[in-house]
């Protein structure tokens, strides 16, 4: 099976202290894949090297066959590959209208299935509040755009870091609906989440990451019945993160 | 009489609006003070003032000073900034590098025109008078006062009508949340600081025109005003710095037609004291955007 994202061997540092030692991951076209882990296990860090904010100190990204590292943050957008980074950054300042417009600027001339009547169509709230400011939407709103203002760049793989953050278990299940429909849909998403159970029931495939490196990979609905992830990850009053 | 007095500020104030808009668009949306930004408002005086010289007509020399400084601040950025962002160390890093900047300009500059005072030929603007419910403008004034407001229009325009300028403003805001949407944050600060070096450059041919006399210190009292300005108005906000400049040039042409002339710093700046006191971030402030430089 061709993969459209490789990771091999990645790893990463900030000033001399790992995050990464060697993950591995891959994901095909059309997947839901979930990578899960405590705080500090390094997802963001993944995900940022995916995406070109961190530079790995080693190993190999490959997308559409094509070697990442070394490229640039906006050039790994402009190619299909987004982010819906941790905690929205959402450009309060700016309209929703304007928020989205500038998710744009990834697609650089590339085709998009997802049009401004689509993502209106997902999440309509955004197509209600176009012209307020972005930073006068509740928390849940503002995931919602963040998420249309990354499918606004037209993502063939989407990333995206723990999306549930902060928001009410409600509007959670309603973002998770939301990226399954996309999947369905036939968009590819590579889900960071802390809130395990509800990761494993939406996703097909899992990863557990840990102080740096990947621990347990497999199918979810095997790995939600795995002893030693329920120990540690599906237990009570685990991931106490606020 | 004051109203003559009123409107010859308001011209002067327009073109401190236009210098400290440059200014304090750099600060605003990079959070870096640019302290060669005086020199580039004399190097504008200087093109347009040898441009004519060499026999080019007024208005192309116009042109090639505003283009010119634009494309001398871009790279200021590429010498002064774009290395001291990589290692962390702008902001007062830039200090230093765009005083360095700033002085190498200001040599150059004396360099080639020695330290005289250089004027423009004698009707290179053409003089004419008008008058207007008992109010005499000049057609310079005109023209200035016009330019002002179309380059505040033009930028205004840039940065909140076009996409461009969504850009820039998001960069502003979140670079990191604008990169991974796809802009290249260069292209962003090539932008604004050709749009901030071509707004330097061109209040530096307009107070050319109007005080006719052109010398390579003019930019050091232009960096104070401007700085002034922005204090006033509220760092990085562009109303602040248009209201402001207005403001400064009313009170600078005020002061010095009714008071000894040796008064107008003085109060100029015992004024800006007392705004402060009462509004520490300026006219147009906002207490939260000193709250996130805090933070940072
Ligand atoms: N900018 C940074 N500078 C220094 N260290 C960092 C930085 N970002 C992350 N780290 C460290 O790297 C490790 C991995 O952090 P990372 O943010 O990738 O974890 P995470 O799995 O996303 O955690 P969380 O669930 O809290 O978001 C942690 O030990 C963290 O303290
Ligand atoms: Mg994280």
């Amino acid at each position: 099976m061709t993969h459209m994202l490789t990771a091999t061997d990645l790893s990463a540092a900030y000033s001399g202290i790992h995050a990464l030692r060697g993950v591995s991951l891959a994901v095909s076209e059309g997947e839901f894949v979930a990578l899960i882990g405590p705080n500090g296990a390094g997802k963001s860090t993944l995900l940022n090297c995916l995406s070109g904010v961190v530079r790995p100190t080693g190993g190999s990204i490959r997308f559409n066959g094509e070697e990442l590292v070394g490229t640039a943050p906006w050039h790994v957008s402009r190619k299909g590959l987004l982010q819906v980074p941790e905690g929205r950054q959402i450009l309060a300042n700016l309209t929703v209208r304007e928020n989205l417009e500038l998710g744009a600027t990834a697609l650089s001339g590339r085709h998009s299935a997802y049009t401004l009547e689509r993502i209106n169509n997902l999440f309509p709230i955004l197509a209600e509040r176009r012209e307020q400011r972005a930073g006068s939407l509740s928390g849940g709103q503002q995931q919602m755009l963040a998420i249309g203002r990354a499918l606004m760049g037209g993502p063939r793989l989407l990333l995206l870091d723990e999306p549930s953050l902060g928001l009410a278990p409600v509007i959670v299940v309603q973002v998770l609906a939301a990226l399954r429909s996309l999947n369905a849909e036939g968009l590819t998403i590579l889900l960071v989440e802390q809130n395990a159970r509800q990761a494993l029931d939406s996703t097909d495939r899992a990863y557990v990451i840990e102080q740096g490196r990947v621990v347990h990979e497999g199918v979810s609905s095997e790995l939600a019945k795995d002893p030693a992830v329920i120990a540690h990850y599906l237990g009570q009053g685990k991931t106490a993160k606020h | 009489m004051l109203a003559q007095q009123l409107l010859n500020g308001l011209v002067v104030g327009g073109v401190y609006a236009l210098f400290a808009l440059g200014f304090t668009l750099v600060f605003g949306i990079h959070h870096l003070m640019n302290l060669a930004h005086g020199a580039v408002f004399m190097t504008g005086a200087f093109v347009a003032l040898y441009s004519v010289l060499a026999g080019l007509p007024l208005w192309v020399s116009f042109v090639l000073a505003v283009v010119g400084c634009g494309l001398l601040s871009i790279l200021i950025e590429i010498t002064a900034f774009s290395r001291l962002r990589k290692s962390g160390e702008a902001e007062f890093g830039a200090i230093i590098s765009t005083l360095g900047a700033d002085l190498f300009i200001m040599s150059f500059a004396q360099k080639i025109s020695g330290s005289d005072i250089l004027r423009f030929p004698f009707e290179t603007f053409p003089v004419q008078i008008f008058q207007f419910m008992g109010l005499r403008v000049t057609l310079l004034q005109l023209f200035m006062a016009g330019s002002a407001v179309v380059l505040m229009l033009v930028l205004t325009c840039y940065l909140f009508r076009t996409t461009l300028g969504t850009r820039i403003r998001s960069v502003s805001a979140n670079e990191r949340a604008a990169v991974l949407s796809g802009v290249n944050p260069h292209v962003v600060y090539y932008q604004t600081f050709f749009l901030s070096g071509a707004l330097a450059g061109a209040s530096g041919v307009l107070i050319g025109l109007a005080f006719n006399s052109i010398q390579f210190t003019m930019g050091e009292p232009f960096l104070l005003r401007g700085f002034v300005v922005i204090v006033l108005g509220g760092m990085g906000s562009i109303p602040g710095a248009m209201v402001g400049g207005l403001l400064l040039g009313m009170l600078q042409t005020l002061t010095a037609a009714y008071l000894p002339s040796g008064l107008t710093d003085a109060i100029i700046f015992s004024l800006l004291f007392v705004i402060l006191l009462v509004r520490p971030y300026g006219l147009f402030g906002k207490e939260t955007a000193g709250a996130m430089r805090a933070q940072r």
